[in-house]
């Protein structure tokens, strides 16, 4: 079995949207979480999905589902105080009938911009190599500082990625660290951060383009620019 | 004096039909680097403007400085191959003029969402401490591969910056480092990593959100779609 976890337990404190958390904001009338949802839904390696949500929307996100002609959601579970427990929320509930084997793929409700390819390349690289995580280029020179000041260090350019999701497992192994995390008291970032921490080799696919997280307001309006783009190219043919 | 030295001299493979190179590309009537040149001709401590330029559109570049009112280019300079040689260029070019502690702030053409704040703390910064760069705390995680392949670290995301610009220097710090890089036959990605090449200390700025550089067509759009919001924020004051 192939399980999408999508983690849509953000509360949307930075997104200056009072009303709403930044997974049920609308563009062009559909929320960016069943854009999400949707290249999940539409790709047939996917058998199933959890979604990790903010309790009070649970059933709003219901009303939702069905509406968009969601189906293949199996489970809806509350989500925790950060993205690490979210996850493990999410792994506990899966326990229930997961088989050790199946492959998870954890994927942010808030990076609509993602592709059949980039799910199929999970997938393919979890068989293959035992994990996957989706990783960028990256454009810009990486900085690393240690006291929030000055430039500690400059690694070389052509080392350095920038994880983005989805990240796949099989069941076995990440529910594995997360209960070790949980013994541990340890939190991870996400998931990469994790099984890094516990020594675990991790393998790199290549994200599609723009796969950008919208956590802010300018990631909204990049959002729906792209959208529009997007759409645009089907007629000019860009 | 304060001089900003300005990078326009990306060949591009040019972006759409027209093959324009991406700092010419108009937004709303306007070229990109205009948006850019604004910044500092609009900020009262920067004295003199020096654009590298490439050199088939040299002329082109005074008539849109000529056209949108851009009074303190005072030199424009051919690019060199590399972005490298052509910040060596516009720096060769100063020597005649600029002395040894004047400060420059070298930025991108397709840079054009900075604020007159980031400039002011860039100049304060250049001269209290040599050399300052700006950048942007890492909002995913960064990750390091030795083979392309595999991950090999996940270092912890809070001691992670991407180097954005300007990158602000005294003159004789960044002329000589470029003098010496020239001389060994080095190149590097920008200035940041230059001087940490040379041990150079660099004390960091923190850059206004959505410091793009405008390289691939979903730039444009997302630039284009920021300056859309931003004005809209006049108005409705979001």
């Amino acid at each position: 079995m192939t399980t999408a976890l999508i983690l849509a337990g953000g509360t949307g404190t930075r997104m200056n949207s009072r009303v709403k958390p930044k997974q049920f904001i609308e563009i062009h009338g559909k929320p960016i979480l069943i854009y999400t949802l949707e290249h999940f839904e539409y790709h047939e390696e996917i058998d199933d999905i959890v979604i990790v949500c903010l309790e009070d929307w649970i059933e709003k996100l219901k009303i939702y589902l069905h509406r968009f002609g969601i189906t293949k959601v199996y489970e809806i579970v509350p989500g925790g105080p950060t993205g690490h427990d979210s996850i493990y929320n999410g792994l506990v509930t899966l326990k229930k009938k997961a088989n050790p084997d199946d492959i998870i793929l954890i994927h942010d409700g808030v990076r609509p911009l993602i592709t059949g390819e980039l799910i199929t390349e999970n997938i393919r690289t979890v068989r293959k190599s035992g994990n996957a995580v989706t990783v960028e280029v990256i454009r810009e020179s990486v900085i690393k500082s240690t006291d929030g000041k000055f430039v500690s260090d400059v690694p070389a350019l052509n080392q350095m990625f920038v994880a983005k999701a989805p990240q796949s497992f099989y069941f076995k192994d990440i529910s594995e660290v997360f209960e070790q995390a949980e013994k541990d008291g340890f939190k991870a970032i996400d998931s990469a951060h994790l099984m890094n921490h516990y020594g675990k080799t991790l393998h790199m696919v290549k994200s599609t383009k723009n796969n950008i997280k919208i956590t802010e307001p300018a990631d909204y309006y990049m959002f729906r620019a792209l959208c529009q783009a997007a759409e645009n190219q089907q007629i000019f043919g860009i | 004096m304060v001089f900003t030295l300005i990078f326009a001299g990306g060949t591009g493979y040019g972006i759409g039909p027209s093959l324009k190179p991406k700092q010419f590309l108009e937004v709303y009537g306007k070229p990109v680097i205009i948006y850019t040149l604004e910044h500092f001709e609009n900020h009262k401590d920067v004295d003199e403007i020096v654009v590298v330029c490439l050199e088939s559109h040299i002329n082109e570049l005074k008539r849109l400085t000529d056209r949108f009112g851009i009074t303190k280019v005072s030199m424009i300079v051919p690019g060199g191959k590399t972005g490298h040689d052509s910040i060596y260029n516009g720096l060769k070019a100063m020597k005649e003029k600029a002395q040894d502690d004047d400060i420059v702030l070298i930025h991108d053409g397709v840079r054009p969402l900075i604020t007159e704040k980031l400039v002011t703390d860039n100049i304060e910064a250049a001269k209290k401490y040599g050399a300052a760069i700006t950048v942007e705390p890492a909002r995913e995680s960064v990750v390091q591969s030795k083979d392309q392949i595999n991950i090999c670290y996940v270092p912890n995301r809070n001691n992670m910056y991407i180097a954005k610009a300007p990158q602000s220097f005294s003159y004789k710090l960044i002329y000589e480092a470029y003098e010496k890089a020239a001389k060994e036959q080095k190149r590097t990605v920008d200035s940041a990593q230059l001087c940490s090449i040379y041990n150079i200390p660099m004390y960091m700025v923190e850059s206004t959100k959505n410091n793009i550089k405008i390289s691939v067509p979903e730039d444009y759009y997302m630039f284009r779609a920021l300056y859309e919001a931003m004005e809209n924020q006049q108005i409705f004051g979001i």
